[in-house]
């Protein structure tokens, strides 16, 4: 489109801009997202910017301070543990276990949970009933409770949390999602595409679709808060990531021994796992109250 | 020579379920059958639930008859096929703003329709939508528009040329001018009545206003509980109407009206 600008223009926002342009007049919402992209910037990165290998043990700075206290080096900016291991190169390299993984979780659930959800929503009657209740049984287990009993059954380990935390999360996006086309498969706009000779893979794709995404939106971000605390929590009990792996919820753990001694040891994961859960969920808030807002105002 | 549209038999029924006990049927429309002509206008009136957008839903294909079959030009048309009768019969829904999708823009709902019952490349689907957003009145430029930019005058309009945009032989109304303002619509029906002109098309409308269908009707239905109560020409329904309730849709100045539906007398019309 060719764009003089001449005179003066009000553009109205298109709908997903709308809920965009809401969002960024909340000051929080927009400190959430800095924040949640900084973290996710520094997972990304994590293999080029950690200043130390994680795993190392360095003897000659057993338990060191943080940089900023009197006994402090700038060498160990965040200070060591008690195996002399430079605590920030692990925080940075355990946002792989803590928000890499859940990221990875929560994806592969949406996917399948997304994709069944869709198939029942589209179809009716019987099929679309027993879509929909499929994996109903796991809701009523708790998520950790869950991954517990995986556990208990073919012992700790990463990828046995990670399909503990996937198959706790996939009802839930099938419900959603069910839910979200049920409602819209019976307006007028679709009947109007049925109308226009359209196949049913169009309609779900190019009509439906649009109308769900902030649907599936809020639904990632009360899942990844979910598995983020659900991987700490197991970390944190020794079955999930295991021993030397750097993980917020074992490092946690590792460190309770020694709070009164070296309490960075423990505060400074703790912050890193309580930031990155607050971003997400106030990010996920500040997405619904954009919806809601829009809504209101349309 | 076939008739353009044939109903035979048609009729729809309505289970209502509740919980395991069997349903109760409820009749929404009895069996009616019904030709129209080439070019012809049909105004369907009645009272409210008395069956007349069951008929334009089942003319358009939105619901499917219980029984009965529709033929088009003597041929049968499959309730479950939509793409064999998107191309020839359109609808307007009563509803403009719901009837379009919120989150897509007018240009690519429109070319929707192309893009399914045409061969045209995307250059030429462009260009075929911009010049029916001519033809109804709008700009090129509401091309990249979302539907609640528009006002509702305009939505309209989107939607009658979601109806035109594959140049078909029938089209379809449901009460669609009731939400309008008697000026937009009296705008709204000339310009039907132009495309009409044009392209030739058949019309069936449903509507309360005997302003209207005196205006624009070749024919009027009246219908009552899901059954015909009178067919015919304009002419002859206004000047010897058989039935009473004839009489009392079709004549707004007389006083003692029943519903207050068909009392409307709105001045839509242009002399």
């Amino acid at each position: 489109m060719p764009s003089t600008n001449i005179y003066y223009q009000y553009r109205e926002p298109s709908p997903l801009r709308a809920i965009w342009v809401l969002m960024n007049n909340n000051p929080f919402a927009v400190a959430a997202l800095y924040v949640f992209g900084f973290i996710l910037l520094v997972m990304l990165l994590s293999p080029i910017i950690v200043p130390h290998d994680p795993d190392y043990q360095y003897a000659d700075a057993v338990l060191q301070s943080p940089s900023w206290q009197q006994d402090g080096q700038i060498r160990f900016l965040f200070g060591t543990d008690d195996l002399g291991r430079d605590l920030l190169s692990r925080i940075i390299a355990g946002s792989v276990y803590s928000l890499g993984y859940p990221i990875l979780a929560v994806f592969i659930a949406a996917v399948i949970g997304s994709s069944i959800g869709a198939w029942a929503g589209m179809s009716r009657g019987v099929q679309s009933s027993t879509l929909n209740h499929l994996l109903d049984v796991i809701l009523s287990i708790p998520s950790l409770l869950l991954a517990l009993v995986i556990i208990a059954i073919v012992g700790p380990s990463l990828f046995n949390v990670m399909i503990a935390i996937t198959l706790v999360l996939i009802p839930q996006f099938i419900h959603s999602v069910h839910n979200a086309i049920y409602e819209e498969r019976y307006k007028e706009y679709v009947t109007a595409s049925r109308l226009n000779g359209c196949s049913r893979w169009f309609i779900l794709t190019r009509v439906i679709a649009p109308n769900i995404t902030t649907v599936i939106v809020m639904q990632v971000t009360i899942a990844l808060s979910t598995a983020i605390l659900d991987i700490a929590a197991l970390g944190f009990l020794g079955l999930g990531v295991q021993s030397p792996a750097p993980e917020w919820g074992s490092m946690l753990a590792r460190s309770l021994d020694q709070v009164y001694l070296s309490p960075w040891t423990m505060i400074l994961p703790g912050i890193a796992l309580f930031l990155t859960i607050l971003a997400i969920n106030v990010l996920g808030d500040s997405i619904r109250a954009a919806i809601q807002e829009r809504i209101r105002s349309s | 020579m076939t008739k353009l549209l044939e109903l035979k038999n048609v009729s729809k029924y309505y289970v209502h379920k509740d919980g395991w006990l069997p349903g109760r049927k409820i009749c929404a429309l009895e069996p009616l059958t019904l030709t129209l002509e080439r070019g012809e206008t049909l105004a369907i009136m009645g009272e409210t639930g008395s069956g007349k957008s069951t008929i334009a839903k089942l003319i358009a294909g939105a619901e499917k008859p219980s029984t009965g079959e529709i033929y088009l030009n003597g041929q049968l048309l499959d309730p479950r096929n939509y793409r064999q009768r998107s191309r020839h019969i359109r609808m307007i829904f009563q509803d403009s703003l719901r009837s379009l999708n919120p989150q897509t823009t007018i240009g690519r709902q429109l070319s929707e329709a192309l893009l399914f019952n045409t061969t045209l490349t995307s250059e030429e689907q462009r260009d075929h939508v911009m010049l029916t957003l001519r033809k109804v009145g709008l700009l090129p430029d509401h091309y990249h528009f979302y539907p609640h930019m528009l006002s509702s005058g305009q939505q309209q309009r989107v939607c009658i040329a979601r109806a035109i945009i594959v140049d078909p032989q029938i089209i379809v109304a449901d009460e669609a001018f009731v939400s309008l303002d008697p000026s937009i619509r009296a705008q709204i029906i000339n310009l039907i009545l132009d495309l009409q002109e044009d392209m030739s098309i058949s019309f069936i409308f449903v509507s309360h206003s005997a302003e209207i269908v005196k205006h624009v009707a070749d024919k009027i239905l009246i219908m009552h509980h899901g059954k015909l109560v009178e067919f015919g020409s304009t002419q002859t329904m206004m000047l010897q109407p058989q039935e009473q309730l004839t009489r009392l849709l079709l004549q707004t100045d007389l006083q003692n009206n029943v519903t207050a539906a068909t009392s409307s007398s709105h001045s839509t019309t242009q002399e």
